[in-house]
């Protein structure tokens, strides 16, 4: 279970890389027939412009990858950060930090990302801007446990007691909540693409930005998506892209998760 | 007293909360590098189309982007209490007009799922959990493992592909026929018949995760020494069932209740856009597509204000339903 979602990863992975070198066509090529079903030529068709579409797929994962990983280590990052400064701390900086978390239970955070898109313009560095920002919390809720936990430990109490700082007593507390992070990050980098899909299904985002929901929602402005079964191969692939991508990391936190959150 | 003081606990939590969100509401869109509040004196070419010389005052007198931090500040919760919530260029309308005409449909939409979804994971679970590692309870786990994993857009696709283009059983798109008269009695059935497909989609996407708790939470109360000695003592079933389990189920069931009511706004989004439901999901689609932002502004709030007070009816519920919940 644990080894083929992990090759599954590292596959849609690997073909992110690869994508200009592997696809067939230039995405943004329009010279093809529009609408054109799945034949050897085009293996996923044409859409309405006349763009290959398994070209835009190919492209697709590149932008959800990047997307994924960098805003999921940012977020992560923030969040293991945050929560050892509760546990460094206490008192009323855990207490703050963990009204804030508990802040974006109730505002949900895909509101909070739209309000600042929205606001911040296009581009993709906005995208992850907005999704790393503000869907921390749960990282900072499930690591402050832990990490007041390794604070007890005997290695960062003696450095505690030598009048370490808070980069010593963070170096010690690091190894201690690594597996958590790492776990962490892995469900943080599903949520992300979610997140990210929601954003291009609304229309906010880059349009030039063409992740997989980018794609989704390109299909559904089509409207005779349905009449002529240009569905399947158009609106689908991405679809199903997403569905794997978010099950594989669901199934490797899964299996990282019996040894390290309970 | 305790309770008192428990109940005014939650209360000043919550005053906290709101407090937070109209900082975060004013800050937000002020403090992003090239905010448009700054830049739209200058450009008055929204979507290539140029704004109104009457909405662009309006909109100048709202943001008041010549004045200091703090003075905008102060006029922002000026409007705010007044009910002011800005003025949206894309319908030309003020926003609360706007959000008015919307919520009601999506919270019937939403509220009506979730009434929905409970019934069914409520009764399912508990009897998946009173026969836990039958062949039924196996499969029940396995299907609705099998369901989360399917995004709630695929969900909507799909039915409304089956139920409304194949079998042609339901309309496929809006809440209710174009030209219906508002007044008549045929007006309810028709919304009626509308809603059927989102919210069967909705309810799908809802219950399998709220199934497994319910399952997961029965398993572990049964195990608890009260139901033990309740069996041992040859009371029936169905008290058991629903006088010691469900009701020692209930502090569980309620968080995740709340959960679920939070997302009632946010979480129809999709199901929305795909049957062209006129709520606020698809309201925040146009919104966003129309970079209309006084109108996303007053969609923030209001769902920020809605989770807040969601938050402070079931801490009051759940602070008088159980006296050792109290913190």
């Amino acid at each position: 279970m644990n080894k083929a979602a992990l090759l599954i990863a590292l596959i849609m992975l690997l073909i992110s890389l690869l994508s200009p070198y592997i696809a067939p066509y230039d995405p943004e090529d329009f010279s093809f027939d529009s609408l054109m079903p799945p034949d050897e030529e085009h293996i996923l068709g044409t859409n309405s412009l006349g763009q290959d579409l398994f070209s835009q797929l190919l492209y697709g994962f590149r932008f959800s990858t990047i997307i994924a990983l960098v805003s999921a280590f940012i977020s992560t990052f923030i969040g293991t950060v945050l929560a050892m400064l509760c546990s460094y701390y206490g008192g009323w900086v855990e207490a703050f930090i963990m009204k804030l978390t508990d802040f974006f239970l109730i505002i949900p955070e895909i509101i909070v990302i739209m309000l600042f898109s929205v606001f911040a313009g296009p581009g993709l560095y906005n995208i992850i801007a907005a999704i790393a920002l503000f869907s921390w919390s749960k990282v900072t809720r499930i690591l402050r446990t832990k990490s007041n936990l390794a604070i007890k430990d005997e290695g960062a109490q003696y450095t505690l007691l030598l009048k370490g700082n808070l980069a010593d007593v963070m170096r010690k507390i690091w190894p201690q909540i690594y597996p958590a992070a790492a776990t962490m990050f892995v469900l943080q980098c599903s949520k992300a693409i979610l997140y990210e899909a929601n954003l291009s299904f609304l229309g906010i985002g880059d349009p030039t930005v063409k992740s997989w929901g980018r794609l989704i929602r390109q299909a559904m402005d089509y409207e005779g998506l349905f009449f002529e079964g240009a569905y399947l191969w158009w609106l689908l692939p991405p679809i199903a892209c997403i569905v794997i991508f978010v099950g594989a990391m669901s199934l490797i936190s899964f299996d990282m998760n019996k040894e390290t959150i309970r | 007293m305790k309770s008192v003081k428990s109940l005014s606990r939650v209360v000043i939590e919550n005053l906290i909360f709101f407090i937070v969100l109209v900082v975060l509401s004013f800050l937000l869109p002020r403090l992003i590098p090239g905010s448009p509040i700054y830049g739209l004196a200058d450009n008055t070419h929204v979507l290539n189309m140029s704004v109104p010389e009457e909405v662009l005052s309006r909109y100048k007198e709202y943001y008041a982007p010549e004045k200091t931090l703090a003075e905008q500040f102060i006029l922002n919760v000026e409007q705010l209490l007044k009910g002011n919530l800005g003025y949206s260029f894309h319908f030309g309308l003020p926003v609360s007009d706007i959000i008015k005409g919307r919520i009601g449909w999506t919270l019937l939409l939403s509220i009506s799922a979730i009434l929905i979804s409970t019934m069914i994971a409520v009764s399912m679970g508990i009897k998946a959990a009173m026969k836990k590692g039958s062949f039924m309870d196996k499969l029940l786990v396995f299907l609705v493992i099998l369901m989360e994993a399917v995004p709630i857009f695929l969900f909507g696709l799909l039915i409304q592909m089956a139920f409304a283009y194949k079998l042609r059983l339901f309309p496929a798109q809006g809440a209710y026929s174009i030209g219906m008269d508002h007044e008549t009695p045929g007006f309810f059935m028709d919304a009626l018949k509308h809603s059927v497909l989102p919210l069967m989609a909705l309810t799908f996407s809802q219950t399998p995760s709220f199934l497994l708790l319910v399952r997961n939470t029965a398993i572990r109360v049964k195990k608890e020494p009260y139901v033990e000695m309740a069996v041992y003592n040859d009371i029936d079933e169905k008290t058991i069932k629903y006088k010691y389990i469900v009701k020692n189920c209930l502090p569980e069931l309620i968080g995740k209740l709340n959960i679920h009511i939070i997302y009632a706004i946010v979480g129809t989004l999709f199901i929305e856009v795909i049957f062209s439901y006129p709520g606020m999901g698809e309201l925040m689609k146009i919104a966003a597509g129309a970079r209309d932002y006084c109108l996303i502004q007053g969609i923030f709030l209001l769902t920020g204000l809605y989770g807040i007070a969601v938050n402070i009816i079931l801490g009051f519920l759940t602070n008088i339903i159980f006296p050792r919940m109290r913190a």
